[in-house]
């Protein structure tokens, strides 16, 4: 391939009395393959992103003529998708981005929502103070754990996090039992958000947000740097990222994210419980990321639906279920279903949902199925 | 942002060979085994020097305590007199060290232009809060980032593979793609950790070519490590031999390549080689 001499934007001849160093491309040979098609892919990506937006503004009206009465009910179950969707996006930043295998997540989702519920029914604190308040504690927790925590890798990251979630899910079975209570009620909420709708849109706005926000991050310097601190180690501290700091980072913002989540999940269900902070909590969170897609963001509302849909699914079933001799809780069944699901992911479907989705756009395109 | 490498000298500073790295009495204890040992090495700004010895002779070592990613046992080294072994590998990228590695290293998930963009990591400034906005500092200082990334990407010949997966390159290409990352970063002092291995032999003629334009042109001072003894004679303008971690001999190529404790470093290791692998035939054969 003959290669056009070559204009170059930087360079400074050191001696100018040098006769130019005739450009010589490594690459004489073959022409470049395809490319991904980075422009076209990008809009298509925008266009999925903005359909789905829209059709979530205008699925309360669509409920209203399919399900009538019962709309508002079952908005409130879409709501809660919307909300795991903001937990699958916080594990997967932290995990499917920036490769820190932690499953810590559980516990600032506890935490955010007894703070809420503290704040905001027992001191009386307005509620958007009350959830400022959980989101800076998440965030001030996630420095203070993620500090020791992430200076141990791999499976000790894992266990050791795994730990701050039992820890922390006892001391808040503590507080209740201390506080004499099976479960803490939100009493105070505004009235607004107990209107299924307002509570859809807020939430919906808010997941909308968060995901745009995400978008934009992984493709500045800091996600980025998250993704090469995946790919390579080495290499992304040779290039000038500072590890421990942006692993740090990637920890205080998953945190915060799962705050988010918890309080929007306690306000939901108007009440906080400590399985919030419980290894099946975290148990959930990794099955939206790993059949979702790790390192995908429509992986993370994928993984959200799914694991949002198992215990509405199992909702219809009678609790405890009766299988001959079995008396089967359905909490313990549903974790046991996330449990089957996430084996066969890993096996069957490593990428995910998304990659399943992908491949099949690509196959529909004509450009083969391998990545 | 500024039309010029920020690294090329001034020139007036071109005439008086300036030193850009200074390694005193290094040595890298492993245990027991002593990879580097009391190595002094001084690479003037602006030429490009070369690093040869046999397999395990230290030569990574070396390139890692220059980085970062090794602590020297002892020893100093100071880049434009700055001491470098109190800051960490991510400090000392920010100052103007650039480097590639033997193995790659690339960040496979991404594409070439985003390599390139991680590779200017310490040049950028956007915060987390900027980062999160559509438009704004961030987003400026991105596009420009981009717009440079392009022009190394042109200047390399690479262009074409901008928005292509690095995993999806061929071995060759994925080489010259980690020197551009590096190259991204606008460094003033580039290590190379075995440039030529798994190029194609017909295209180790036009390395050479370019290593000496990436000197010539961007005024880049290159310090590399190279078995090809052709692209080391072609390039280099001063060599060091390392043998078993000590500086075995230094100079101008022609010269120290012809020096006896040299040939014998290289041919010696070969026998060794040698022997050893008739001795696996032969146990084969008597197995
Ligand atoms: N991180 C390390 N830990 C232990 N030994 C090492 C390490 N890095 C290199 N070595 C040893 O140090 C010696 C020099 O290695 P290296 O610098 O990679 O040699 P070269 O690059 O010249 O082939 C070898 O014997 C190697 O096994
Ligand atoms: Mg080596």
């Amino acid at each position: 391939m003959a290669m056009k001499r070559l204009v170059l934007p930087l360079k400074r001849s050191r001696d100018s009395q040098n006769a130019p160093i005739e450009a010589t491309p490594l690459t004489a040979s073959g022409r470049p393959e395809r490319t991904s098609g980075g422009v076209r892919h990008a809009w298509q990506r925008a266009t999925a992103s903005l359909l789905v937006l829209i059709a979530l503004v205008l699925l309360p009206s669509l409920f209203d003529l399919l399900f009538g009465d019962s709309a508002d009910f079952q908005l409130h179950r879409v709501t809660l998708i919307l909300i795991l969707a903001i937990a699958a996006l916080a594990q997967n930043l932290l995990t499917g981005y920036a490769a820190q295998p932690s499953l810590g997540n559980a516990a600032f989702f506890g935490v955010s929502a007894y703070l809420l519920a503290w704040l905001n029914s027992d001191l009386q604190q307005p509620y958007w103070l009350a959830v400022l308040i959980a989101l800076l504690a998440c965030a001030l927790l996630g420095l203070i754990v993620g500090g020791p925590a992430l200076s141990v890798s791999g499976a000790h990251l894992a266990i050791a996090t795994l730990g701050l979630v039992v820890l922390t899910g006892s001391l808040l079975t503590l507080w209740d039992t201390s506080a004499g209570r099976q479960s803490y009620e939100l009493t105070a909420l505004p009235e607004a958000l107990g209107d299924d709708r307002v509570l859809y849109y807020l939430v919906l706005t808010l997941t909308a947000l968060v995901f745009f926000g995400a978008f934009q991050l992984l493709r500045s310097r800091i996600g980025r740097a998250w993704i090469a601190l995946r790919d390579s180690e080495v290499a992304a501290a040779a290039c000038g990222v500072a590890l421990t700091r942006y692993k740090l980072l990637a920890f205080v913002v998953s945190a915060v994210l799962t705050g988010l989540a918890g309080v929007l999940y306690a306000t939901w269900g108007t009440t906080a419980t400590a399985s919030m902070s419980s290894v099946d909590q975290t148990i959930a969170f990794l099955t939206m990321i790993v059949v979702g897609g790790a390192g995908s963001l429509s992986g993370s509302l994928l993984g959200a639906l799914f694991v949002g849909l198992v215990p509405l699914l199992l909702g219809e079933l009678p609790d405890p279920l009766t299988l001959g001799p079995l008396q089967l809780p359905i909490a313990t069944l549903t974790t046991g279903i996330y449990g089957v699901l996430l084996l066969l992911a890993l096996i069957f479907f490593p990428g995910g949902l998304s990659a399943i989705f992908s491949r099949g756009g690509r196959l529909a395109q004509g450009e083969g199925g391998k990545p | 942002m500024s039309d010029e490498w920020q690294t090329a000298p001034q020139e007036a500073e071109a005439h008086q060979p300036r030193t850009l790295l200074e390694v005193q009495g290094l040595t890298v204890r492993f245990g027991g085994l002593v990879a580097v040992a009391d190595l002094d090495l001084r690479v003037e700004e602006g030429e490009i020097f070369a690093l040869v010895g046999p397999n395990g002779a230290g030569k990574t070592t070396v390139l890692n305590c220059i980085s970062g990613f090794v602590r020297p046992s002892s020893g100093s080294i100071r880049l434009a007199g700055q001491d470098l072994l109190a800051l960490g590998t991510e400090r000392r990228a920010a100052l103007g060290i650039g480097r590639t590695f033997q193995n790659g290293q690339l960040f496979s998930s991404m594409t070439v232009l985003e390599n390139l963009l991680v590779g200017r990591h310490s040049r950028l400034r956007a915060g987390l809060f900027q980062s999160l906005l559509p438009i704004g500092p961030a987003r400026r200082e991105e596009a420009a980032a981009r717009q440079r990334a392009r022009e190394v990407l042109a200047w390399l010949g690479l262009e074409s593979y901008a928005d292509r997966l690095v995993a999806t390159l061929p071995a060759g290409l994925q080489k010259l793609v980690g020197v551009a990352r590096a190259l991204a970063g606008e460094p003033r002092l580039l290590l190379l950790d075995e440039p030529a291995a798994g190029v194609p032999l017909r295209e180790v003629a036009a390395l050479a070519d370019q290593l000496r334009r990436w000197n010539a042109e961007l005024g880049l001072t290159l310090l590399l490590i190279e078995h090809n003894m052709e692209v080391v004679q072609a390039v280099a303008q001063r060599i060091c031999v390392l043998n078993y971690g000590r500086k075995l001999a230094e100079g101008e190529p022609a010269t120290v390549l012809r020096e006896p404790a040299v040939l014998e470093a290289y041919l010696g290791r070969e026998e060794e080689i040698d022997a050893r692998e008739e001795g696996e035939v032969s146990d084969h054969a008597a197995g």
